[in-house]
């Protein structure tokens, strides 16, 4: 009896050192590959912000009024986020490559489904930025052509046409990157619904008057003229 | 586009038969049926009366009208009865009626002509806006000055009350006086005369200044002027008249265009007014800048119209206009627009047309954004500016107007600086 036991922990132990000595060398390997991906990622990160600094990305997007949004959202200036992400995706790359080596059955294809979703992420990511450009491009000349125009509340127009931009933004890179396909689509199809009908609504019920000045405005021939302005700017 | 593109091959034809010539006067015309006539008309006239030893040509670019424009230029003699008053001519008299690519700002239609002058080895150029009321003395007047006084580029002086030319007055004439060094009563002016020398340069210029400018208007050959080594002249022609049945464009067709011009050719022509100021503008004849108002009720009524949005307008512009103007200068405005009687002072509207103009330079937005931006500001300025002086008499009008570009011209060096560190900086 004593001697089974005894048996049984010699081989337990064994199996335990073995399995302790293959396992070592797969952990020195996965250190080095984590250490080694942080320093390219690193590198990657820096050369990133020096090529867009370079190129005038920073200009770009202060001129896309990204800049101005991205300071709104506590975020990092323009090219610092751009290295950040870059720096995280080439990371967590490196990462799930030294985890591959450990062996892990529960861990297995970890890497080639992330290598598929890379693509997929950064198409979101540039479906995003190109989103938040078109949105704001959007948002000022609204609010531009509005004031200009006379138009009542056109904060809330613009506000309005930038919002629906974001929404449909979201929506799309949400889609790209097969994050709960399903319910995204569904809520958006909801939210962007109900949105148009709340609008609808709102302006049929309460927006009569605005309505009407808003025609009057850009139809004056069917509605007495703004007395013209005596004024010569040429 | 070069110049040689713009000369087609029939107008090359017409220019070969014409030969050379001592004056050009050039008329850009865009359905323009119910002036043309008279112009013409004034301008042949203007030949005979006033230029009768000298060879002229008229040259009559078309933007592709869809009325009679064209035909009544085709159809009306060179020596009808009617506009042979007073003299005849020693030398032939031509006419050449020709197309052009329509832009806004009538660039290529003056580009068109300038190539054409330079062509025909012309003395003088004369251009004339069919929208404005002409007679052969003010056509005389303009180009007398570019042989008499050897000036290469001439632009009117009229005497405007304080209601016209707003954006003038306000924003174009202060501006470029203070980045070039040079006073010019007209920067943007549609008439203007030049010299054969500063025909060929713009004609030949085929830079991309030359390219971007050929979609401009006049602001770009006042830049240029001021800018070469061109001696500028200015010419007193009384009152600037709109012809019957022409209505003003509205500001906000023509405000996004004249501003965008000017930026444009500011940016351009940087390389100028950064380095050096110019020499003195020659100024022909005794005039009194600014007329008695013609209404002066109604100019203040019109000031005080034109100030009404203004809170409203920097409220909702506020996210826009904090990217383009510093902190002081929009708190300033803030609190000039909140006042309970509104007003935009001087020297608060100079650093807000310098601050738009760096941020033009730095690049923080569209540069028609920018210019819709400052469209409500500029508003407010001229509303102000009517609510004070537009029943003022013509004396103060002249004094604030000249304080006015004082203000601008106190503000240069800052400009000049924070452009070249920009500029610098890339």
């Amino acid at each position: 009896m004593t001697e089974m036991v005894v048996t049984a922990l010699r081989e337990a132990a064994t199996n335990f050192f073995q399995s302790a000595a293959a396992l070592l060398p797969r952990l020195v390997i996965t250190t080095s590959i984590v250490l080694v991906g942080w320093l390219i990622a690193t590198l990657c990160r820096r050369v990133m912000r020096y090529v867009l600094t370079r190129v005038g990305f920073g200009r770009l997007c202060d001129r896309q009024g990204v800049s101005a949004m991205l300071r709104g959202a506590d975020l990092p200036a323009a090219e610092d986020l751009a290295g950040t992400i870059v720096f995280w995706i080439v990371w967590i790359g490196f990462l799930l490559s030294g985890v591959d080596v450990l062996g892990f059955a529960a861990l297995q294809g970890i890497v080639s489904s992330f290598a598929l979703f890379v693509p997929r992420l950064l198409s979101g990511i540039v479906i995003l930025v190109v989103g938040f450009v078109l949105a704001n491009v959007a948002w000022r000349a609204t609010l531009l052509a509005a004031v200009n125009a006379k138009v009542p509340s056109p904060r809330v127009l613009s506000g309005t046409v930038r919002g629906l931009v974001l929404i449909l933004t979201a929506a799309m890179a949400l889609d790209q990157i097969a994050v709960a396909r399903t319910i995204v689509l569904t809520a958006f199809a909801i939210a962007f619904g109900a949105v148009m009908l709340g609008l609808a609504i709102a302006f049929g019920v309460g927006g009569g008057g605005i309505a009407r000045r808003i025609l009057d405005h850009w139809f004056p021939e069917r509605s007495s003229p703004e007395p013209p302005e005596h004024v010569g700017h040429l | 586009m070069s110049g040689n593109t713009l000369i087609s091959d029939d107008l090359l034809r017409q220019l070969v038969g014409v030969g050379q010539v001592d004056l050009v006067v050039g008329i850009p015309t865009l359905n323009h049926a119910s002036t043309i006539g008279d112009m013409v008309k004034a301008v042949q006239t203007c030949f005979l009366r006033h230029f009768p030893r000298q060879r002229t040509v008229l040259i009559h670019s078309d933007g592709g009208s869809t009325d009679a424009t064209v035909a009544i230029v085709r159809d009306r003699g060179v020596t009808d009865a009617d506009t042979v008053t007073t003299s005849h001519g020693l030398r032939t008299t031509h006419r050449i009626s020709t197309p052009y690519r329509p832009m806004p700002g009538q660039g290529d239609a003056s580009r068109l002509v300038l190539r054409a002058a330079d062509l025909l080895q012309a003395r003088v150029v004369v251009m004339l806006d069919p929208d404005l009321s002409v007679t052969p003395e003010r056509v005389a007047a303009l180009a007398r000055p570019v042989g008499e006084h050897e000036l290469d580029f001439v632009t009117p002086v009229y005497d405007r009350p304080p209601a016209d030319g707003l954006l003038v007055t306000q924003l174009l004439r202060p501006l470029f006086g203070s980045l070039f060094g040079r006073r010019l009563h007209e920067p943007s002016a549609s008439e203007f005369a030049c010299s054969g020398r500063f025909a060929a340069a713009w004609g030949e210029d085929s830079t991309e200044t030359a390219d971007a400018a050929a979609d401009g208007g006049t602001v770009w050959l006042t830049a240029a002027a001021l800018s070469g080594p061109f001696k500028t002249g200015q010419v007193v022609l009384g009152r600037r008249t709109a012809a019957a049945g022409r209505p003003q464009p509205p500001l906000a067709a023509v405000f996004p265009q004249i501003v965008g011009d000017a930026l444009l050719a500011l940016a351009a022509y940087a390389g100028r007014w950064t380095t050096a100021a110019g020499e003195a503008v020659l100024t022909l004849g005794a005039h009194r800048q600014s007329a008695e108002p013609d209404s002066a009720g109604r100019s203040a009524d019109d000031g005080t119209s034109l100030l009404a949005s203004f809170a409203d307008d920097v409220r909702n512009l506020e996210d826009i206009l904090r990217a383009v103007i510093g902190p002081d200068s929009l708190a300033a405005i803030v609190a000039a627009a909140n006042e309970p009687a509104p007003h935009y002072p001087g020297p608060l509207w100079a650093a807000t047309v310098a601050d738009f103009l760096v941020a033009y330079q730095r690049g923080v937005m569209r540069r028609d954004h920018l210019v819709q931006a400052l469209l409500p500001l500029y508003r407010a300025r001229a509303g102000s500016f009517l609510c004070t002086y537009g029943a003022a008499p013509g004396d103060a009008v002249d004094t604030a107007l000249e304080d006015l570009c004082v203000d601008f011209e106190r503000i240069r060096n800052q400009v000049v600086e924070r452009w070249t560190t920009t500029t610098q900086g890339r």
